[in-house]
């Protein structure tokens, strides 16, 4: 609450004051811009729920099947739309190929757009053609019904000049088809509508329909990809415990427990019992016992936790294993929400060997960053807008968060730990309270020494250059690294196979955010940089290529992730390329419609 | 909340204005989330599969929905493992929702050859070699320039890097994998593929040659400075069923208990018999909590909501029990009167059905802000904006202080349970209240009243949130700590530093852990030139806050004086490490390091 008020102070005695009238107007001002945007995500509410009625209708056979029966929710000035050729998906092909392991192919096809002319002398019965029309392209697209519920993403909602009551829609939809013992088949399709607000009722004008991919698997759907194999694994009354959803979590346990809301909680994979099979280590909200599963060369493991004095209530969101001293053996560091802790291996028992009071810790990452053969530890630390404990100020570029903190390994003797806050020293105070979510070391220049990427909420992460003695200069701006966003996660890797290694920043990309930050009525009066800096902030996730000279070039592929967190790269299918994996979704709530930012 | 944010480019004028409602706007976000609404749920994960191309040809298409890999749930942390020993990556994936934990086994990759390897490094480039990069190239028997080629062949060779902590709150798998396709014009693999294996070492940057192995092996040891990759044994390869993790009996139907980690003081709450006397249940004096001398159960109903006696429970087995645990039992009827002068028709009424169903206690009315400082209490125990329905229970203890909160119906054998919680404090009593064992590391010792007083003003239950002023004067023996330290600092402005001295050991008494006492105690000590005991309070100090700048500083000045320049120049080295060599601490010390030397 400390920052929150200096804060305040800070803006409200700004030499700028102005007289209470021009502070009323620009509220005044401000009270209509938010009307106006609360407007039109009415409108794309109403324009999903359309959308998502028909769609229903087609994989369930209900009751927007017929013409007669879609009819009532075109206006009678609808109209049909043309294309060229738009039958025809085959003709339309932009790239093809073929990716999977040996008898597991999975075929791509991505379609090129085309450009479309409205036929002014149709009527609403050629544009409800058009809806009929989608569903055959779908239909032979996928070589038959969707066998899931179609999957609906409203991206835009923009109000069409000249014309009150009409708004342009941009939408992503998503039809699946796994019909047993075939490959399961996905296509993304674009849907651009036209609508009209008709008194209460909302209205189509146009319904403009595209395939854009189309991706597919050989062989039996339910063998070709991924099983959860998580209850064969962990079993017993331990492993159920993992099962309960966080809010479930909450109805069950005492708030002073410390289960939390959001439920960040990471995950390690370490051999810690030297048995060459690397187990499992799974931080847990407050109140549930973090918990370990030594893993058996039968594919069974046990949890053992408590014997090796891991067993912590506390909240714990993340957990690194890894040698601290030297002696071969794996020590532990442990972020909490409010200390970060180090814990030294004494035979087959963690014992604390030092703590620091830090705030809230998220990602830890581990490395040498002074070139003494000791590895080190930086920590990110969040100042937690989600429980009061400091609000980022602006949104899109908050400095205003808890410090990270960089532990330097000052150990002498084996087991016998020692580490000193170096944060200062190392020159990685700069910028290090960017409420920030995740760090990785990486040589990215090949120089000799760790360099560290930070990915920050609100706002700018950042790249710290080792100069080799542990001194850190922070250069995301120069070198093409900053990706302002909504920064979660972050990872090297040498994604394009030019042995340049590459980063992956895992953002969130809202579709609400994006259509309110897309508005022109959206904080109309900063001037177009900040504005612009907005967008980006819903935009998705970043690829940032690596570059001979040690600059980073965006790339738009891979940034449709939605509200990504820890986006991973990994080798998916085989092909030796490293593919990415980006769990996401913020929360999944009971009841009520979803909240925009 | 984007739209409200104060910006760079707004005026003053403007970001006042817009502050406020952007708090605001955190604010009704949070509620909205503690009330369970979603905010960019239900989102499909996402996997991202590279086309392998190059240049333009170069692809990331969101295959997900065709492998299995598109969880609606809102997944967090994902790691690679070999969770089936077949060599190829499987994924570990936390969640927020149920299931939280999933382990996804990779059947798309199986058969393809490839070969993991894993470092060890010496000396400086560390024994676990972090930042140690791989490069892997298939080369061709035939072709011997093959074998002298460059360490990194475009579209051929690949690299992975050993990096711990990558992703969000995720470790990885040690083992570096590398998989070598068989090409799509070849029917069947090529026997004798061999794969090249070089390492740059990291810190020494070395890059070292392992020569090249045969494709088929699974897993090989990289030893820095050996140049020969030896194989490992790996496990066979297990085939794993799909399942998902075991189901848990939450029981959140029959109701549920919050067992508080520490009984807490709670305000008072007035009600009314029948006889029209109003009572003061529990409340904050000036002499602590005021408890009953027995433990209470609190039954808050609404005797004028349809089957509302029946959403109790089991009163009468409740009844039972707390009489045979020597406790009270009270009824609180939320329900007003249709008309407050029929007093006490309605609190009669649910009175005569509480008796039906075999409650044997007091039957009591809510008056005065009852009603809502109960739902405050309740809300507060649970974390959220607004208490559920109707009924709500408080277990207090006999001293008056809230033990657990409980909603929902009472069932038979529940109260028996309960009472354990009065009767246990310290660490048993945590150990009961989050019942699936496990150790803290700091272990919540009291319930946060500051929330619930916040809760309680919001409200404007003023005379509730006076009462908890009081709590925290007549608890929480840091207070005393704190005063002494208080007291101390103002003899040692006045330098009285005898007097400063006895204040903070005092504090110290109250609290061993009282970093500020420690500092005080030692800074006293040493301006008293008494140096060996200042040293041993610095060292107190500074064991308890190790990253302290200031204590270093002056436990090296201490040290100095005492003549233990040894001790001086280990301070000086980690204050060099941690703020650098320019900071004015630093300077100072080193300085004063250098004069004493040259004294000697």
């Amino acid at each position: 609450m400390m920052t929150l008020a200096c804060l305040a102070v800070g803006l409200l005695t700004s030499p700028q004051q102005a007289p209470a009238a021009a502070v009323q107007e620009v509220a005044e001002t401000r009270a209509t811009e938010l009307a106006e945007l609360g407007r039109r995500e009415e409108i794309a509410s109403r324009v999903g729920a359309i959308v998502g009625a028909i769609e229903e209708s087609f994989v369930s056979g209900g009751e927007l099947v017929s013409a007669e029966q879609l009819m009532p929710l075109f206006a009678e000035d609808a109209r049909g739309v043309l294309r060229d050729e738009d039958q025809r998906l085959g003709d339309r092909t932009a790239s093809s190929y073929l990716v999977g392991g040996p008898g597991h192919p999975v075929s791509v096809e991505r379609f090129t757009s085309m450009a479309k002319t409205v036929d002014e002398a149709t009527g609403p019965e050629d544009a409800v053609d058009d809806v009929q029309r989608a569903r055959e392209s779908v239909t032979r697209a996928l070589g038959g019904v969707p066998s899931r519920a179609t999957e609906v993403r409203v991206k835009e909602v923009t109000p069409v000049a000249g014309m009150p009551g009409s708004y342009d829609a941009r939408l992503l939809l998503r039809h699946v088809r796994s019909p047993e013992k075939l490959g399961a088949i996905s296509v993304s399709s674009t849907l651009r509508l036209r609508v009209i607000e008709e008194g209460e009722a909302l209205k189509l004008l146009q319904y403009d329909f595209q395939v854009d991919l189309r991706v597919q698997t050989a062989g039996p759907a339910t063998t070709d990809g991924f099983v959860d194999v998580a209850g064969t694994v962990l079993k017993g009354p331990r492993a159920a415990l993992l099962r309960p959803s966080i809010p479930n979590l909450r109805d069950l346990l005492d708030s002073g427990l410390g289960v939390g809301v959001l439920g960040h909680h990471g995950v390690a994979v370490s051999d810690l019992d030297g048995n060459g099979i690397e187990d499992i280590y799974l931080p847990q909200p407050g109140g549930i016992p973090n918990q370990l599963w030594l893993r058996q060369p039968d594919g069974t493991a046990a949890e053992v936790a408590g014997v090796m004095g891991l067993d912590f209530v506390d909240a714990t969101t993340s957990a690194v294993f890894v040698d601290l001293d030297g002696d071969g053996d794996r020590d532990a560091c442990m972020g909490f929400d409010g200390s970060l802790r180090v814990f030294r291996r004494e035979g087959n028992v963690y014992v604390q060997a030092a703590s620091f009071e830090r705030g809230s810790i998220t990602g830890l990452a581990a490395a040498d960053v002074n070139g003494d053969g000791l590895v080190d530890i930086y920590a990110c630390a969040y100042a937690n807008p989600y429980n009061g404990t400091a609000f980022p100020v602006p949104y899109h570029d908050a400095a205003n968060g808890q410090e990270n903190t960089l532990l330097l390994n000052l150990t002498k003797e084996a087991d016998e730990l020692a580490f000193v806050d170096a944060t200062q020293g190392s020159g990685l105070n700069v910028g290090a309270a960017r409420f920030s979510f995740a760090a990785t070391f990486e040589d990215y220049d090949s120089d000799g020494d760790m360099d560290l990427y930070v990915a920050n909420d609100f706002g700018r992460n950042g790249l710290y250059l080792n100069s080799g003695s542990g001194q850190f200069t922070e250069r995301a701006g120069d070198l093409g690294a900053m990706d302002i966003g909504a920064g979660m996660a972050a990872s090297f890797a040498d994604l394009d196979g030019d042995g340049q290694v590459d980063l992956y920043v895992a953002n969130m990309a809202s579709s609400a955010g994006r259509r309110i930050t897309g508005q022109e009525v959206f904080q109309a009066r900063v001037d177009d940089e900040e504005r612009a800096l907005f967008r980006r902030h819903a935009k998705g996730n970043t690829l940032l290529l690596g570059t001979k000279g040690g600059k980073f070039t965006e790339s738009p592929l891979a940034s449709d992730g939605r509200w990504a967190w820890g986006a991973i790269p990994l080798d998916l299918d085989g092909n030796g390329a490293l593919d990415l994996y980006v769990p996401n979704g913020f929360v999944t709530g009971s009841k009520g419609k979803a909240p925009d930012l | 909340m984007v739209s409200q944010t104060p910006g760079h480019s707004l005026q003053a004028a403007e970001n006042q204005a817009t502050y406020q409602t952007y708090l605001d706007g955190w604010a009704d976000l949070n509620q909205r989330l503690r009330r369970g609404e979603p905010w960019s749920g239900n989102e499909r994960n996402v996997a991202f599969l590279n086309s392998g191309g190059r240049g333009e040809d170069l692809d990331f298409v969101d295959v997900s929905a065709v492998l299995g890999l598109d969880d609606a749930g809102d997944g967090r942390s994902a790691a690679r493992i070999d969770i089936d020993f077949d060599g190829d990556d499987d994924i570990v994936l936390t969640a927020r929702s149920e299931p939280r934990v999933r382990i996804l086994c990779n059947r798309l990759a199986d058969g393809v050859p490839g070969l993991s390897v894993r470092l060890e490094g010496t000396g400086k480039s560390g024994t676990e070699a972090i930042g140690g990069v791989v490069y892997a190239t298939e080369v061709q028997d035939e072709d011997p320039e093959d074998a002298v080629a460059a360490e990194f062949i475009p579209g051929r060779t690949q690299r992975r890097t050993r990096s711990v902590g990558s992703g969000y709150l995720a470790q990885s798998s040690a083992w570096l994998r590398f998989a070598f396709p068989i090409a799509a014009e070849e029917s069947t693999p090529r026997r004798g593929r061999r794969v090249r294996l070089a390492v740059r070492w990291p810190r020494t940057g070395q890059m070292e040659e392992f020569g090249t192995v045969r494709l088929g092996k699974k897993r090989f040891l990289l030893k820095q400075g050996t140049g020969v990759a030896r194989e490992v044994n790996a496990p066979d390869k297990v085939r794993l069923d799909g399942a998902g993790l075991p189901d848990f009996d939450l029981e959140a139907s029959a109701g549920r208990r919050l067992a508080l980690p520490a009984p807490s003081s709670i305000p008072s709450l007035a009600a009314r018999g029948a006889s029209g006397r109003a009572a003061q249940l529990f409340g904050i004096t000036p002499d602590g909590p005021r408890g009953a001398g027995q433990p209470v159960i609190v039954l808050a109903w609404d005797s004028s909501e349809p089957d509302a006696i029946v959403g109790l429970g089991a009163v009468a087995a409740l009844s039972k029990e707390a009489k045979d645990a020597g406790a009270l039992v009270v009824s609180i009827d939320l329900a007003r009167e249709a008309d407050p002068a029929d007093f006490p028709a309605q609190l009669n009424k649910g009175a005569a059905l509480l008796a039906s169903a075999g409650f044997e206690g007091d039957e009591l009315s809510a008056i005065a802000s009852t009603a809502s400082t109960l739902a405050e209490l309740v809300a507060w125990r649970l974390d959220t904006s607004e208490a559920p329905p109707l009924p709500w229970s408080l277990i207090v203890g006999a001293d008056g202080r809230l033990d657990a909160v409980r909603t929902g119906p009472w069932n038979e054998g529940d109260a028996a349970k309960d009472f354990v919680f009065c009767k246990t404090l310290g660490n048993a009593r945590l150990l009961l209240a989050s019942p699936f064992g496990g150790r803290w590391v700091d272990p919540p010792l009291e319930a946060n009243l500051g929330k619930l007083q916040a809760r309680l003003q919001k409200r404007g239950l003023v005379d509730a949130v006076r009462e908890l002023d009081l709590a925290r004067l007549t608890t929480a023996p840091a207070t005393s700590a704190e005063v002494q330290v208080r007291l101390g600092q103002t003899y040692l402005n006045s330098e009285d530093y005898p007097k400063a001295l006895r204040c903070f050991d005092t504090a110290l008494e109250a609290d061993p852990k009282s970093i500020i006492a420690h500092r005080a105690r030692a800074y006293t000590l040493q301006v008293m030139k008494r140096f060996p005991e200042s040293l041993e309070a610095w060292a107190h100090a500074i064991e308890l806050e190790p990253s302290d700048v200031n204590s270093r500083v002056n436990r090296a000045f201490a040290a100095i004086d005492a003549g233990d320049l040894e001790l001086a120049q280990a301070d000086l080295d980690i204050l060099v490490a941690a703020t650098g060599a320019n900071s004015q601490g630093t300077q100072a010390v080193a300085r004063a390091l250098t004069s004493a030397r040259e004294k000697k």
